[in-house]
């Protein structure tokens, strides 16, 4: 079939969209696929805060295993460590265990070897794979719907909240002499 | 009485095909072939089943995709051109293998075939729909629905998506048949955990999964495969039986691998000269299947005897016997344990019924026959009949699943197709950005907006992925995937310039002709935060950023940010402030008419509290991203403070907007100069945040001085504003304390870190109590060098009358105000002083350190004493000299009541309102709108859209499925 303009023109294809985004993929109960992006821009500040150039800058995959918890609450189950290229856009995981929900970061490192996330994915659970010792327990219930509600929060107190690093940081003045913090 | 029940399940689809543009896509070809060679032999059985009164009862799914096709009059034309061209080779066929006596009879066995199929489909004027339509009504098919273009749903990105494939498929069906479906076929049997709450809430009753997806539910389900369970959701789910499915599908032991029946791969198209095949193949002499197969499978090597009707036909029924036998022995074994009748589900693809095998729809045939006939241990039924015929069922979750090879998502996602994700993920999250924002769109922007959903919908087609995995026509299945998701931006773009015509989209509704209904609201966001606002306010809009708002009260800049917004508001501001997310409080709200949006820092952030900030502001960036890509628009940036840098530099310079900073305090200040490089970096930021600004706030002469001198600022962009002050403390109390009705108690409020001068203070009583003996210190307040201060009230000996309350709420410092004689600030360094005007709204006389804010604010011996800045004399001295005056003390707390007034919120919002407005005077040349309802400053555009995507910037939004 001839390519008319249009056919050659619609072809063309973008692979990246200048978007920062990570996105994890449940491909089988064992194996997980995750793409990335990074903004221009993003790469930009962070590249300026770290006082490195962005392909100069170490990174890493850290795959949580965050099963029946808040990532943002509690320390995952478990975590896996994956150096990758700068140019990396895309990574298998293989394997993985079945039925745990997972979460992964794109991380960079400061120099002191602290990560510092700079994508966060969504989380997938892997399919369960039920073993010969699972034991049924069993609830029968009508096939009819339910009606859910939604509650909404509110503001219910007032008062002096705390935030990680109030030791170094009182809402004015940055307490600490010489802690380093840039790639230097 | 039946034992049991039987439920096939038939699924028709086909992607949607359709080139008006040319006539030699062979890939169209696909629907004609089964058309003829399965959909209408499947009728022709089952309309003669019905006719002749045989009761039976099947389950038929048929895709959107399939019924918009089997609807169009482009292809029924095309399809009618092929059928006539088909009919055409069967004259020569009859002539050509005159004489044949194993070829003749199938020659003649084709024309007759092909002639009864263009009698079918012209009696139902090529309506087929209405034949399927007309069983349903009978009673003999249930037919249910599938997600719009067959998206296999597991890997789509967000909810929307989901929704907008599910809901548009029933909306198809309902178009078609004029009821809602009970069912839906998941395309692929493709399930994940949170599909189930989306088809509860579409009303859907009941879905099919692969066989493994029920085994694996939690808890496992008491009655396996041969009962459906429900989800917590409620919808019900039926299981493929997995011994009725490999006779069929089986490519070993199956039946259609029987030796008897057609082989598949030996076509005319193939197998004769060119010359002869060439009316009926690709105009480019590119050879097809032509339907004509004259030969029987007849073993596993190559060699192939000729094909024999009435052999193949008898091994249908044997065939279709012994499916029932197995199945009867399945039901009764099962029986007696389930103490409730079994069902077995049998699902299949329609186009393995007479296009793949051939004798499909004849073993079909004769499974009905037998089953209404010769026996009476099973029934047909199908999955609605069966959930009305118990009262409850096991209540499961299950996970992820698909009947594709492997059982989950190994098909669509491995190397082959992986590439195509990121694209349709992002065509995808455009797509909800865009549905979200056109909110009342105008007619020729609903136009853009469908066809943009009709192309995300055709790229989302399972089917590519699947074909670029069995790698059979790649080169198509990629073609498509990149021509969908090019035409889908190219229409987004249309709508983002906001300059075009309906020409511009009228050739893509000709080319990809599908769902002529379509409504692109299913894209939009359940969760329209803002939505209906956006479009009812027409204010001009600020954004502020600030790190911390109330509740999170760290400093002083939460509550100026609360004070000063709530007050913008009042002067006809639209107000949004994007802050740190807080635990307990919602991401998203209205407070006091002030949209917050709090952002969560992810962790790990570096482990410091610079990495901290930075990693706040990058969340920050983000946020503002997304409220920009729903369709929101700002006027200006107002942002407070250094740690809010990298993001006001960022959105100034990304969205082209003003930005107008306050500097509340300096590095450089805070520490009486740059000591080490954590403060140089502070300071560096500072740099570039008042470099970068249109107009930078202070708070106080001094701190105009101070800015100007260590940033080099022209006069011009440096204004004063005060702070403002609690106005629950302006109204000036007639009821207070008279000075000497007060208690002997000498109080500061403030931090507890050097630049505040509390050691001065401590300094200072030791010889202030050995003068006024009744005289107390009392120290509001926390701070790092607690701690070390009350290790001084210990070396001098005056720590039983010295007390460190710690943290204070408001009521509580204002108690402490009123009880008070007076209220000491001896700063070393104070930007502005709010707790010199508090004091002296609460009626408290007050002694300060002349230095910084407090200077402007405390005049001596006029509304207050001043004392020498870091001279513990002096404020001895002063403080002694207050004590001794009542009525001096009287008179300074009756003056300063009197000045206090100008601190109050509305003034000072009102200023902040004129300074906006100035800069926006120069930004944009914009004037001022009298007539408008405030009086006051109006936007004249309240929708932007987002740039070409060249321009694009910004994480990605929709609402994630995971």
């Amino acid at each position: 079939m001839l390519k008319d303009q249009r056919g050659c023109k619609e072809e063309q294809w973008r692979r990246f969209w200048n978007v920062d985004r990570i996105r994890l993929m449940c491909k089988d109960a064992s194996t997980l696929f995750v793409y990335w992006e990074v903004s221009s821009l993003r790469k930009q500040i962070i590249s300026e805060h770290f006082e490195s150039r962005w392909d100069q800058l170490p990174f890493y995959l850290l795959l949580h295993d965050v099963t029946d918890m808040l990532f943002e609450k509690n320390v995952p189950h478990s975590t896996q460590v994956i150096a990758v290229q700068p140019d990396s856009e895309n990574w298998y995981i293989h394997p993985v265990l079945a039925n745990r929900s997972y979460l992964i970061q794109l991380c960079t490192a400061t120099k002191e070897g602290e990560f510092f996330s700079i994508l966060q994915s969504n989380s997938v659970t892997t399919p369960r794979v039920a073993s010969v010792s699972d034991q049924p327990s069993v609830c029968f219930r009508r096939p009819i719907r339910q009606e859910r509600t939604v509650q909404e929060n509110a503001i219910t107190d007032v008062g002096p909240y705390s935030f990680p690093y109030f030791g170094e940081f009182d809402g004015y003045t940055v307490n600490f002499a010489s802690r380093g913090c840039i790639h230097e | 009485m039946s034992k049991g029940y039987v439920a096939l399940v038939l699924h028709a689809h086909l992607p949607f095909v359709r080139h008006p543009e040319s006539e030699t896509y062979l890939e169209e070809r696909w629907l004609f072939e089964a058309i003829s060679e399965t959909y209408i032999p499947l009728l022709q059985v089952l309309l003669k089943l019905a006719s002749e009164r045989v009761s039976y009862r099947i389950t038929f799914s048929l895709s959107p995709t399939l019924l918009t096709m089997l609807d169009d009059s482009l292809l029924q034309n095309r399809y009618n051109q092929y059928l006539l061209n088909m009919m055409e080779l069967a004259e020569k066929e009859v002539k050509r293998t005159q004489g044949d006596t194993d070829f003749y009879p199938l020659a003649l066995h084709y024309r007759q075939k092909l002639y009864d199929i263009y009698q079918f489909y012209h009696k139902c004027k090529k309506d087929l729909i209405s034949v399927f339509r007309s069983l349903q009504n009978g009673g003999y098919l249930e037919l249910i629905t599938s997600a719009a273009t067959h998206a296999f749903l597991p890997l789509l990105a967000t909810e929307e998506a989901v929704r907008a494939q599910v809901v548009t498929g029933i909306e198809v069906y309902e178009h078609y048949f004029g009821c809602k479906p009970p069912g839906i076929w998941l395309p692929e049997c493709g399930y994940f955990e949170k599909l189930e709450n989306i088809l509860s809430d579409l009303g859907i009753r009941y879905f099919i999964t692969d066989t493994h997806g029920l085994i694996n539910a939690e808890p496992v389900p008491v009655l396996g495969t041969l009962s459906p369970v429900l989800t917590p959701s409620g919808v019900a789910v039926f299981a493929r039986d997995r011994s009725s499915s490999q006779q069929v599908w089986s490519s070993i032991d199956g039946y259609p691998g029987d030796f008897d029946y057609r082989e598949f791969y030996r076509d005319i198209g193939f197998d004769l000269d060119l010359e002869t095949v060439k009316p009926y193949i690709h105009p480019e002499g590119i050879r097809v299947d032509t339907g004509f197969k004259y030969y029987r499978i007849t073993g596993n090597g190559a060699e192939k005897a000729p094909y024999r009707l009435d052999w193949a036909r008898e091994k249908a029924a044997l065939h279709a016997k012994d499916f029932i036998m197995n199945r009867q022995k399945h039901v009764e074994n099962a029986l007696y344990h389930m103490g409730r009748k079994p069902m077995i589900v049998a699902p299949f693809d329609a186009e393995l019924f007479g296009h793949w095998w051939y004798e499909g729809p004849q073993w079909i045939d004769f499974l009905l026959r037998k089953i209404h006939f010769d026996q009476d241990v099973l029934e047909t039924v199908t999955p609605s009949q069966y959930l009305d015929f118990y009262d409850d069922f096991q209540e499961c979750r299950l996970s992820m699943s698909s009947w594709g090879r492997g059982g989950y998502a190994d098909v669509w996602l491995r190397g082959e197709n992986d590439w195509i994700y990121p694209a349709l993920h992002f065509a995808e999250e455009r797509m909800v950005q865009m549905a979200n924002r056109f909110w009342q769109p105008t007619a020729e922007e609903r136009r853009v907006l469908q066809q943009a959903a009709r192309e995300l919908m055709l790229a989302q087609s399972s089917d590519w992925a699947f074909i670029m995995d069995n790698k059979t026509v790649v080169d198509y299945a990629v073609r498509r995937t990149k021509q969908h998701v090019s035409r889908f931006h190219q229409l987004c773009d249309m709508l983002a310039s906001g300059t075009f015509s309906s020409d511009e989209v009228l050739p893509l509704e000709k080319l990809d002709a599908i769902f002529p209904n379509i409504d692109y609201r299913h894209f939009q966001s359940k969760n329209k935060f803002l939505a209906k606002e956006k479009l009812e306010v027409k204010r001009l809009r600020v954004l502020v950023l600030s790190w911390e708002f109330p509740p999170l009260t760290i400093g002083g800049l939460s509550r100026h940010v609360y004070d000063l917004t709530r007050h913008l508001v009042q002067t006809g501001w639209e107000v949004h402030v994007v802050t740190t997310e807080v635990d307990s409080c919602p991401n998203e709200e209205k407070v006091d008419d002030v949209y917050v949006h709090r952002v969560r820092v992810q962790k790990p952030d570096g482990g410091s509290f610079l990495h901290w900030v930075f990693q706040l502001n990058l969340a920050m960036l983000d946020t503002v991203s997304h409220l920009v890509q729903k369709g929101w628009s700002f006027d200006l940036v107002h942002a407070h403070d250094w740690l809010v840098c990298r993001t006001a530099s960022a959105i100034k310079s990304l969205y082209n907007l003003p930005l107008i900073v306050t500097i509340h305090a300096t590095e450089h200040g805070r520490n009486q100069g740059i000591h080490n490089d954590v403060q140089r970096h502070i300071h560096q930021l500072e740099l570039r945040l008042v470099n970068e600004a249109e107009k930078v706030i202070v708070c106080s002469d001094a701190m105009r001085s101070e800015v100007r001198s260590l940033f080099g600022l022209e006069e011009n962009r440096v204004q004063v504003l005060p702070n403002g002050i609690d106005p629950s403390l302006i109204q000036w109390d007639m009821h207070r304390k008279k000075f000497c009705e007060r208690e002997d108690v000498v109080f500061f409020v403030g931090r507890l870190v050097r630049e505040k001068g509390v050691h001065l203070l401590l300094h200072a009583a030791s010889r202030l109590f050995v003068q006024f003996p009744k005289m107390r210190l009392v120290i509001a307040g926390q701070g790092p060098m607690r701690e070390e201060l009350e290790q001084l009230a210990i070396q001098l000996k005056i720590i039983n009358r010295v007390s460190f309350l710690g943290f204070i709420s408001d009521e509580e410092r204002n108690q402490m105000y009123a009880k008070s004689k007076v209220a000491v600030f001896p700063s070393l360094y104070e930007p502005f002083g709010i707790v010199a005007l508090e004091a002296m709204a609460a009626g408290t006389p007050v002694i300060a350190a002349s230095v910084g804010g407090l200077r402007d604010v405390v005049q001596h011996e006029i509304n207050g004493l001043t004392v020498f800045p870091d001279n513990v004399d002096s404020l001895h001295d002063q403080i002694a000299f207050l004590w001794s005056n009542p009525e001096l003390a009287e008179q300074l707390s009756m003056n300063a009541s009197l000045q206090i007034q100008k601190f109050n919120w509305d003034q000072i919002a009102k200023s902040t309102s004129d300074i906006y407005c100035e800069v926006l005077r120069e930004w944009k040349g914009w004037v001022a709108d009298e007539s408008s309802n405030h009086g006051w400053w109006q936007r004249n555009e309240i929708t932007s859209v987002d740039g070409a995507i060249s321009q694009t910037h910004g994480a990605i939004i929709g609402t994630s499925l995971y």
